[in-house]
């Protein structure tokens, strides 16, 4: 039975929004202490979910009528302390302690580089001239802890022009083409909506990143800067795409749901109310028994389609024809009638779905947890596994501020005194400082 | 040196989401030993081909997946393959292999047979389902679309008025492979500290299932308030003026969350509703009227510019934004040029274009020019030479009985 592999590591996670924070969740999961560093003295924006007076309950309902779910709270109810309570902030706190020092403040910052001292790894996404007006740059960190290995992802990049521009990930996914080449090819680019695949991406590439720097460290004792943009972390991603561009000159259109070359490959319509099953036909056999499992004999009929170049030129045509029939059927029904044919299906599982799912949950995906503000649920889990590492999520989302004693008195070693003089001037203490969230008492 | 310098690895794996796992690994360093059945990596036959010529040598997205690896070709199926097979894993730090559960197992090679003397061994597992459960029980196969459909966030991708919209290329494969270099990395640090390594189970599905696109987001919401989502309102429906946005040569995205909206109706001409308490509230709750009334002269602003001058202009604002690009715009950015993040690389048979090069910098192991996807069997001599000890003389007959 091993040991976390990231056991003794301990990490500054000074991450806001999304992609930063998705990367330090990733090293809690196994086993890093991250310590979040973070203000009561301002909010920060889309990173605690409470920029603004979080939405009422009927506003939250009205949303998630329309399908808009990436502000989620407890049955409905955000206040009196949303900055705990959003599922934003709460899908990837598990693990994290909190501690408050707004680094922007002489004070924070002195905290911080005081942290940085005991610490392995900072990790922060932000713009990068906010690190550097606070005056935290790898220079001078690495002053404080020469072995410390400072992780950066700005959105494009520590120079260049681009340098101070401000997006999220769907902003750096447009820059690098992915949202071009994902849209529909035959609808205008509005209908494709708006991802943030790059979070995700840049997520997992920075623990990545840090692993093998902590790999480095352990050999050399020397600490580095890793510059890992959104944008470039993403690019390699859809490479084969600017691969046909640079070795071929070609502008790759839209592909929407299309393979390379296998036809039919799409969602398709079942019976049921807004539900689709993903059909990829990698062969002609494949097709025959889609045919034969649908009782599709007008398709069967169709010479031109028995030949995957047939189908592939045709594609259009031959998705129409195969939804018509598919939307008579159920989506269960599909998924496993035509895997039962040697078909790869499979359907399209919204969230729902996804907590019912069997697979999950003979795997145990799913995992309760929560903190004394939300109460517990059950969250999302691991996204690997170890067979001799059984690993869980070990404790719920932090509440701001919930950690300063540990933090400030057992890692940093303040004295009392110390500790007293910052809580005096609210830098340090339990939720945002009189008069940020005025929200709160409204 | 470099990051995964000393680490070898034998790679067992043919696709998208194994040869990306190893790929990473053999960019920062680690010698990366691509083990292929005998009629190769059907990857390098996948389209597009360089100069559009279907050959296994010109496969783009083979050529993008196995940069600073070596080929060799062996049939585990055959006596003296498996022999060989299992020497080289012998050798490695590191196995990563993408075989049907169970199948290893039969074929010799499985975890439990190949660590029985070495639990120092890293073997990395990247499967559609992971190692259990009914599916895999089932024999349930599976691709890219199906495990974005499954996992992912399809449902809550493309518009409400038609079929749903997976993500980009092969995104789910791509992200699992990862997802196996991150947890091959971080293991390392276990066996170079205390000997122990590990058998790790990647689960594709499970990969889209804890992604951070919405996905594991949606599914907290979920849990707090049995909501699901869906593609009436993702991330735009957030905001006023999400979205993509017309101008005179393309699109731009201005995503003006917060308080940021006030500026937004400034920079659009509309300076005399900032302030307005309307805006804060969710854009889904307004009176459509109001909602019409910013749309238009947002429409008026962005038709009169250029996506590089809406662009400049969001910024100059502080408001989150980017141009929609194609490949083409892209690759000849200057800003991302002068980045290098393209590099030239030479290949005797496909030609010499540029590669995406690397995802990101480090300061003191800096990644060394790659070099090219080996060519199928180019290193067979080379690696059982240098690793096994197999003679000059042997080379022929091995592959006289079909073992190479």
């Amino acid at each position: 039975m091993g040991n976390l592999p990231l056991e003794g590591v301990r990490v500054a996670d000074i991450t806001v929004v999304w992609a930063g924070p998705h990367v330090t969740q990733l090293l809690a999961e196994w086993g890093a202490e991250v310590i979040r560093v973070e203000p009561r003295t301002r909010i920060q924006p889309a990173t605690r979910g409470a920029e603004r007076r979080p939405p009422t309950p009927e506003e939250l309902q009205a949303m998630a009528a329309q399908g808009v779910t990436l502000a989620g709270f407890p049955d409905f109810v955000g206040r009196p302390d949303p900055w705990n309570r959003g599922a934003s902030f709460n899908s990837h706190g598990r693990n994290k302690l909190s501690m408050t020092a707004d680094i922007t403040t002489p004070e924070g910052r002195e905290a911080f580089l005081d942290l940085i001292e005991h610490c392995d790894v900072v990790v922060e996404n932000n713009v990068p001239e906010t690190i550097e007006k606070a005056g935290i740059t790898y220079d001078v960190l690495s002053k404080r802890n020469p072995k410390l290995i400072m992780l950066r992802m700005p959105g494009f990049g520590l120079n260049g022009e681009y340098k101070n521009y401000r997006g999220f990930g769907l902003h750096m996914e447009a820059v690098i083409g992915h949202t071009h080449v994902r849209s529909y090819p035959d609808d205008i680019i509005e209908a494709a909506g708006d991802v943030v695949t790059s979070d995700a991406i840049a997520g997992i590439q920075g623990a990545f990143a840090v692993s093998m720097a902590l790999r480095h460290v352990r050999k050399t004792g020397r600490g580095q800067l890793l510059e890992q943009p959104l944008a470039e972390a993403f690019l390699p991603i859809i490479g084969e795409f600017l691969l046909d561009y640079t070795a071929n000159g070609r502008n790759t259109d839209p592909q929407g749901n299309r393979h390379r070359t296998h036809a039919p490959h799409n969602y398709y319509p079942c019976r049921g109310e807004g539900d689709y099953i993903a059909i990829d036909c990698d062969s002609d056999e494949a097709w025959m028994a889609i045919c034969e499992f649908l009782g599709a004999d007008d398709l069967l009929a169709n010479e031109e389609w028995m030949t995957a170049a047939g189908r592939y030129r045709d594609q259009v045509a031959l998705d129409e024809a195969l939804g018509d029939h598919t939307s008579r059927f159920d989506q269960r029904a599909l998924f496993f009638g035509l895997q039962a044919a040697g078909v790869i299906a499979g359907p399209v599982q919204n969230e729902a779905a996804a907590y019912a799912c069997p697979q999950l949950a003979e795997r145990g995906f799913f995992e309760e947890t929560g903190n004394t503000s939300t109460g517990t649920h059950l969250y999302p889990g691991l996204n690997l596994r170890m067979a001799n590492t059984p690993n869980h999520i070990r404790t719920g989302p932090p509440l701001l501020g919930e950690h300063n004693e540990y933090v400030y008195r057992e890692v940093m070693g303040y004295t009392e005194e110390q500790y007293r003089a910052l809580e005096e001037i609210e830098q340090i203490g339990f939720g945002y400082a009189p008069g940020v969230a005025p929200f709160a008492e409204e | 040196m470099q990051a995964l310098e000393g680490i070898r690895v034998v790679d067992l794996t043919t696709g998208v989401a194994g040869p990306h796992c190893t790929k990473l690994l053999a960019d920062f360093g680690a010698d990366v030993i691509k083990v292929e059945p005998p009629g190769g990596d059907p990857t390098r036959n996948v389209r597009p081909f360089a100069g559009d010529v279907p050959h296994p040598e010109r496969g783009l997205l083979f050529l993008h997946l196995n940069t600073n690896k070596r080929s060799v070709t062996i049939d585990a199926e055959t006596e003296d393959g498996l022999e060989l097979l299992l020497g080289l894993i012998e050798q490695a730090d590191v196995v990563v292999e993408d075989f049907d559960p169970g199948d290893a197992e039969e074929l010799g090679f499985g975890y439990e047979q190949v660590s029985a003397n070495r639990p120092e061994l890293i073997y990395c597992s990247i499967t559609p389902w992971g190692q259990n459960g009914p599916y895999v029980d089932l024999g349930f196969r599976a691709s890219d679309i199906v495990l974005q459909g499954m996992g992912g966030p399809v449902a809550a991708t493309g518009s409400p008025d038609r079929e749903p919209l997976k993500l980009g290329g092969s995104l789910a494969l791509m992200q699992a492979g990862l997802v196996g270099a991150w947890s091959v990395a971080m293991t390392l640090l276990r066996v170079e500290a205390d000997g122990e390594g590990d058998h790790i189970d990647v689960s594709v599905h499970e990969t889209q299932m804890g992604s951070r696109d919405r996905r594991t987001t949606s599914l907290t919401t979920y849990a707090y308030q049995g909501t699901p989502s869906s593609r009436r309102g993702g991330v735009a429906g957030l905001v006023l003026g999400g979205g993509a946005q017309p101008c005179l040569d393309g699109y731009v995205n201005i995503t003006a969350i917060g308080p940021k909206i006030h500026q937004f109706v400034e920079m659009i001409g509309m300076g005399h509703l900032s302030g307005d308490e309307r805006l804060m509230q969710p854009p889904l709750t307004l009176d459509p009227a109001f909602v019409e009334e910013i749309s238009t002269a947002y429409l008026a602003w962005s038709m009169s510019r250029t996506k590089r001058e809406a662009l400049i202009e969001a910024q100059s604002y502080g408001m989150l934004s980017g141009v929609i690009n194609t490949p083409e715009d892209l690759v000849n950015d200057p800003v991302f040029r002068g980045r290098e993040v393209f590099e030239e690389i030479e290949h005797p048979v496909a030609g010499t274009f540029e590669y995406p090069s690397r995802p990101l910098l480090m300061g003191e192991t800096p990644r060394q020019p790659a070099s090219r996807a080996p060519l199928l069997g180019e290193h067979n001599a080379e690696v059982l030479t240098e690793l096994l000890g197999v003679s000059a003389e042997d080379l022929p007959l091995l592959k006289g009985v079909g073992a190479i």
